[in-house]
């Protein structure tokens, strides 16, 4: 019987650690903001510029090159070039035809780069070189 | 010795074969009953709540109101169980939502509410629509949704794959609604040429009613003849997009013009109205991130059925489909999975039972050996198995809050035992008597007071049943689980243990000297703690001034803020939603935008696995979507975002935590574009509109909207408060097209026709469908001017309306000339009538916010936030201070009530207060029965409060909120507590009995119950520590942890110190009685 009280004294003392260890748990908070993802190889594309024009009228209306969008089974995309030249699909809805050129309805605003021709391999993320032109001269002066 | 009713079952029992066979029957029934108990997350919640939708086209919103909303709700009101009444009236459409009292019987309610409504119709305007009536239960929250995603199928293709999936999904068993969430349906297009409709002189209209009298097919009848009867059928149904094309809509000339004429006809998507997409997030570890287009199939289960298997069902079946109805390019991923969650919390609570009983069991088996620790061992599993055949029996399910239950009382049920082990193995050291007259000896003594213990336990959980509101049906089970869990554990304390401890439990051998109480270490120590306070009156004082110090530092903690109130932490979750509107009247495309971008940010964050953004449609709902009406979003400006998380064992951080980081980032890409984001995360406890919700009552509108805008802006300065919205809608530019009635009848032409005409070209009409079996989903034929034809008003001025000609009466035009729109209707440009909001017959403007970050519990927001309300100038020059429990009595100035989380906070403690005031009368009363005295119970009650002494700067230590846990753990303890007092008194007073003194009898009791007290309280200590890892139950860990020990050394010492002092003065007369007798 006299044994049980130093008992009790050790089993209190592992219960200790096992409370103390239960309190706080406060983790230091993550940045909010991840680490960009590496960049990607750079693909060559030409870009169009969303315009602003107006119809006879006077009303207002938004063009891109018809060749910029992207049609498939009653949706319209396009490849919209971000300020840090990565390319984003975007959905866009699409009005009549003039020219080259197709009213958006919306879902684009003006001045908005856009890619034109977009090739079957082009992906969202990918970053592209805006200028085709110095490349393919870069190319020649290399030859 | 009297045996009492426990020496005598015990009697029985002890040497019966009849025992081992029930703890054997007990046991298997127990083990079949958990696998036969409908295992899902949340518990079952009846709360009849009905949505009726009352379209009055063409009416104001202030008319709808005045003329469908206010006459229903009035009626609705009158209904015998209503609590509540809501109603949005929205320009051509009222919504009345009516919630019953918690409990009652959704069925009855629906018949209630149906007669009353027809009782009504009567009343209601002319043009006011028959109203819909739907119910809204628990089982609407799909517990399964499967995305469906390809990186070249299109919406359309998605769908129709979706759409036979959830055909052949729906033979399954106990299987509820199956929804396909995005995707475009099929349809026959008719897309009207203005140019050629006017050159062949042909209008919509006409177009329309040919349509529908050629699609038409009927049995006419049957000839006899000849002993026969042949059938004869008549017309034909529409069946290909050609048979639309060929249908003669007019004429021209002499020549016949046929639709495909005067309109582009296509056979395939319908035009666009949502776009949902799916993306891999961080955490998923899939290289490519980008968007793909995405339908979402969505499974309901059955009420009262059990989700795990559903799911694993559905899941098995879908497997089954790949490569045949679901093509290889097509994945199909999870994005919500409710029955493996079920399961897996149903088995990480039933793990932690297991953890508790063991823990407990090597407690036990430090004191008295692992005979006795076995002892107690068996026993648990039994009482667990009887309260499972209990859930079973009553209906309830295997959710989180049933097994809670459970897990709370570990600690308690296994009490009895401990007692009753302990005693005997005690009488068994003692050797006075041969053991079996030992074991009943043993039993008799603790017995009875074991049998009261048990019930002052009971009565003090008990009382939680009558927790009232949406939080009763979570609070219902824990009471009753626990109170059937300590009824078994005491029969079986006294059927099983004796059997047990009897066969098991060994007399120490060696020890053949007299058995003294003195020579114990026990006693030693309780001699010379306990006499000098004995001795000296002024010590005792002393030492009670310094209890009273620490219970009063302890409670001083609430409001220094230093412990802070909370109803219901988070729980850790994989999942969260956003919930993005943009301003009334942004584009589609615009909306999917702002959604695809703050998706996209939301998949860079570490934790994300994958994400959804649903825009122009709603998300699938969750718990939180079936109060706040999620599943009515629909529209151009409003999108929803899924996130799904890795499982919670892959991250460090707690869903709600991860929340609280993405807010910042979601709410820059919102405001950027004029948007307001709102994070959504599943309730812990019952759904509530929002966290903190001021509902605003007052005269007219105006001042009402007027007086939100200041407190809005109070919200928004207010540290802490964030996602802060209102529900008054932006202003909406709308055409008005007014109809020149004059000239429109002088031409002929009804205002009918106009804007029946109107409706067609812009937002279409079905006109019928077109006749294929084979098609799973009906397919419309749709009438409407193409896209590109409807961008401006000018695009109105050449579609045509032909004149009745005479046939009117009011014109001399010949019947069918065409008068182009142009002509009839002049532009007037308003703004769109705004939604108008009541509340139980009172209007009402809400504002509703979210808090995070600086104060994690509304109630400090809102007290923060009354000092800023109550500054506000208000016409008339009156203060509006905000009210808290009841709406204002007038409407006749303005007002402001808290609502959202903290009406249930409210309710909760004010039901657990109550219930808490009646336990305490009801465990005095149960004491007195016993001890036929009115002060020993108040002397026992002592211990109760002591208990806060150790649960508030618990909270503090552990930085938690005080929450509704925390109160449960609290009245538990209260029971607890009186037991040790109760087992401890007896004792004395049975050694007083015995002729020992007072002061001896008091330090021998102290001494003898010390080690069932540690030992019983000690099992509720490391019961609830596997419960402090759990955000929801961390509370009550807490509770009974620090609460248990800090009460329990004080009841040692407090509790046999106040009796002593307040016998002492009887003492002398009663020792005189005693020899003088």
């Amino acid at each position: 019987m006299k044994g049980m009280s130093t008992r009790i004294i050790v089993l209190l003392f592992l219960l200790l650690p096992a409370l103390l260890g239960a309190c706080g748990g406060h983790k230091k908070e993550q940045s909010a903001f991840p680490s960009a993802s590496p960049t990607a190889p750079a693909v060559a594309a030409k870009l169009a510029t969303v315009t602003e024009s107006a119809d006879r009228f006077g009303q207002k209306m938004l063009l891109v090159p018809a060749s910029s969008v992207l049609k498939k089974e009653g949706i319209d995309q396009v490849f919209v070039v971000g300020p840090d030249s990565t390319v984003t699909l975007r959905w866009i809805s699409t009005g009549h035809l003039l020219g080259r050129n197709i009213i958006v309805l919306s879902g684009l605003e003006k001045g908005e780069a856009v890619v034109e021709l977009p090739s079957a391999e082009l992906r969202e993320g990918a970053r592209i070189t805006t200028d085709t032109h110095t490349q393919d001269r870069a190319k020649e002066a290399q030859q | 010795m009297n045996e009492g009713i426990a020496g005598r079952l015990a009697k029985q029992f002890i040497n019966s074969k009849i025992t081992p066979l029930l703890m054997l029957a007990a046991l298997l029934v127990g083990i079949m009953a958990t696998f036969m108990t409908p295992r899902e997350e949340e518990p079952q919640i009846v709360v009849p709540m009905v949505d009726i939708y009352i379209p009055y086209p063409g009416a104001t919103a202030a008319e709808v109101q005045e003329r469908v909303a206010k006459p229903i709700e009035r009626a609705v009101t009158e209904i015998k169980g209503v609590d509540y009444v809501y109603s949005t009236s929205m320009p051509d459409f009222a919504l009345v939502t009516v919630r019953y009292k918690v409990g009652d019987s959704a069925e009855e309610s629906m018949v209630k509410l149906w007669a009353t409504l027809m009782k009504y119709m009567d009343k209601m305007p002319p043009g006011a629509q028959m109203p819909l009536i739907k119910k809204v239960s628990i089982d609407d929250v799909p517990v399964l949704n499967l995305t469906f995603w390809s990186k070249d199928k299109s919406p359309y293709e998605l769908r129709r794959i979706a759409v036979s999936v959830a055909d052949q999904l729906k033979q399954t068993e106990n299987i509820g609604d199956v929804e396909i969430k995005g995707g475009l349906k099929r349809q026959i297009r008719v897309q009207l040429d203005k140019g050629k409709l006017a050159r062949f002189n042909i209008t919509p209209l006409q177009i329309a009613r040919q349509i529908q009298s050629t699609n038409s097919q009927m049995t006419s009848g049957d000839f006899k003849d000849m002993n026969e009867n042949i059938v004869v059928k008549s017309g034909k149904f529409l069946q290909s997009k050609e048979d639309v094309g060929n249908i003669v809509v007019g004429i021209y000339g002499v020549a016949p013009v046929t639709l495909k004429d005067v309109a582009t006809i296509t056979d395939g998507p319908e035009e666009v109205n949502n776009y949902t997409a799916f993306g891999w997030g961080a955490a998923s570890g899939e290289k490519d991130k980008s968007d793909y287009p995405a339908v979402t199939l969505t499974v309901a289960k059955k009420q009262g059925t059990d989700a795990t298997a559903l799911a694993d069902k559905v899941l098995e079946k879908v497997d089954g489909m790949k490569g045949s109805v679901i093509p290889a390019d097509v994945t199909v991923t999870e994005t919500r999975n409710y029955g493996e969650t079920a399961s897996e919390k149903v088995f990480t609570l039933l793990e932690h039972l297991i953890m508790a009983v063991v823990a407990v069991t090597i407690v036990v088996g430090f004191f008295l050996g692992w005979r006795g620790a076995l002892v107690v061992f068996m026993s648990v599993p039994i009482t667990f198995a009887l309260t499972l055949l209990v859930y079973f029996l009553l209906h309830y399910t295997l959710n989180r809050v049933t097994l809670f239950a459970l897990i709370f009382v570990t600690g308690i049920v296994v009490d009895d035992s401990i007692i009753i082990a302990e005693n005997i193995h005690r009488h068994f050291a003692m050797k006075r008597q041969p053991r079996l007259q030992a074991a009943i000896t043993a039993i008799s003594e603790v017995g009875n007071p074991t049998i009261l213990a048990t019930f002052t336990v009971i009565a003090a959980v008990l009382p939680m049943v009558f927790v009232s509101g949406l939080m009763g049906p979570y609070m219902s089970p824990m009471p009753i689980g626990a109170s059937m869990a300590m009824i078994f554990s005491l029969l079986v304390a006294l059927i099983a243990t004796p059997w047990l401890s009897f066969r098991l439990l060994k007399s120490d051998e060696g020890h053949h000297e007299e058995y003294d109480i003195r020579k114990t270490g026990y006693y030693k120590m309780f001699d010379k703690v306990l006499t000098p306070f004995i001795d000296s009156t002024f010590k005792t004082w002393v030492a009670f001034g310094v209890v009273g110090l620490m219970l009063a530092g302890a409670i001083a903690m609430i409001p220094l803020k230093m412990v802070e109130m909370k109803m219901l932490p988070f729980d850790n979750k994989n999942e969260f939603q956003v919930i993005i509107d943009m301003p009334e009247g942004t584009a589609l495309e615009k909306t999917a935008q702002v959604a695809k971008e703050i998706s996209g940010y939301l998949k860079t964050v570490p934790e994300v696995k994958s994400s959804q953004y649903y825009a122009g449609v709603n998300a699938p709902i969750n718990f939180n979507g079936l109060v706040r009406h999620y599943y009515l979003r629909r529209g151009d400006n409003m999108a929803d975002i899924q996130v799904n998380l890795v499982h919670k064992s892959e991250r460090s951080a707690q869903s709600h935590d991860i929340a609280k980081r993405v807010r910042a980032g979601v709410q820059e890409i919102a405001n950027r574009y004029g948007a307001n984001a709102k994070i959504v995360e599943i309730p812990p406890g019952p759904p509530v509109l929002s966290t903190i919700v001021a509902e605003i009552y007052g005269p007219d509108e105006a001042s009402r909207v007027a007086l939100a805008k200041e407190i809005k802006k109070a919200f928004a300065s207010t540290p802490g408060v964030v996602d802060v919205d209102w529900m008054v809608e932006d202003d909406q530019k709308v055409y008005d097209l007014v109809i020149n009635k004059e000239k429109a009848a002088f031409r002929g032409v009804t205002p009918e026709q106009i804007a029946q005409t109107l409706r067609m070209s812009l937002a279409g009409v079905d006109v019928g469908i077109v006749h294929l079996p084979d098609e799973l989903e009906p397919v419309a034929i749709q009438l409407r001017l193409p896209k590109a034809d409807r961008t401006s008003l000018k695009d109105l001025s050449n579609i045509f309306v032909q004149s009745q000609g005479m046939n009117s009466l009011t014109t001399r035009l010949r019947p069918g000339m065409q008068i182009p729109l142009s002509e009839l209707v002049t532009i007037k440009e308003k703004v769109q009538d705004k939604s108008l909001f009541r509340k139980d017959l009172k209007d009402v403007v809400y504002v509703t916010a979210d808090v995070a970050g600086v104060t994690e519990s509304p109630v400090y927001a809102m007290l923060e936030l009354d000092k800023k309300i109550e500054a506000i100038k208000v016409p008339g020059g009156y203060k509006v201070s905000p009210l808290y429990t009841a709406p204002p009595k007038t409407e006749g100035k303005l007002a402001m009530k808290w609502d959202g989380e903290w009406q249930i906070t409210f309710e909760v403690f004010r039901d657990l207060g109550t219930a808490f005031a009646v336990v305490l009368v009801i465990i005095y009363m149960l004491i007195i029965g016993w001890f036929q005295s009115f002060k020993t119970p108040l002397i026992m009650m002592i211990s109760i409060p002591l208990s806060l002494v150790g649960i508030i700067p618990g909270h503090f230590i552990h930085h938690a909120f005080f929450t509704a846990t925390s109160m449960i753990g609290m009245i538990a303890l209260a029971g607890i507590m009186v037991r040790n007092a109760v087992l401890l008194i007896d004792f004395i007073q049975i050694r007083r009995e015995e002729g020992i003194g007072l002061k001896q009898a008091v330090i021998e009791s102290a001494a003898v119950r010390t080690r069932p007290i540690i030992l019983t309280s000690g099992a509720v200590v490391i019961g609830s520590v596997v419960m402090l890892f759990d955000p929801i139950f961390q509370g009550l860990a807490i509770s009974l942890i620090w609460g248990g020990v800090l009460s329990t050394i004080l009841t040692l010492v407090v509790v046999p110190l106040v009796y002593y002092l307040s016998e002492k003065k009887g003492e002398k007369k009663r020792l005189e009685n005693m020899k003088s007798a």
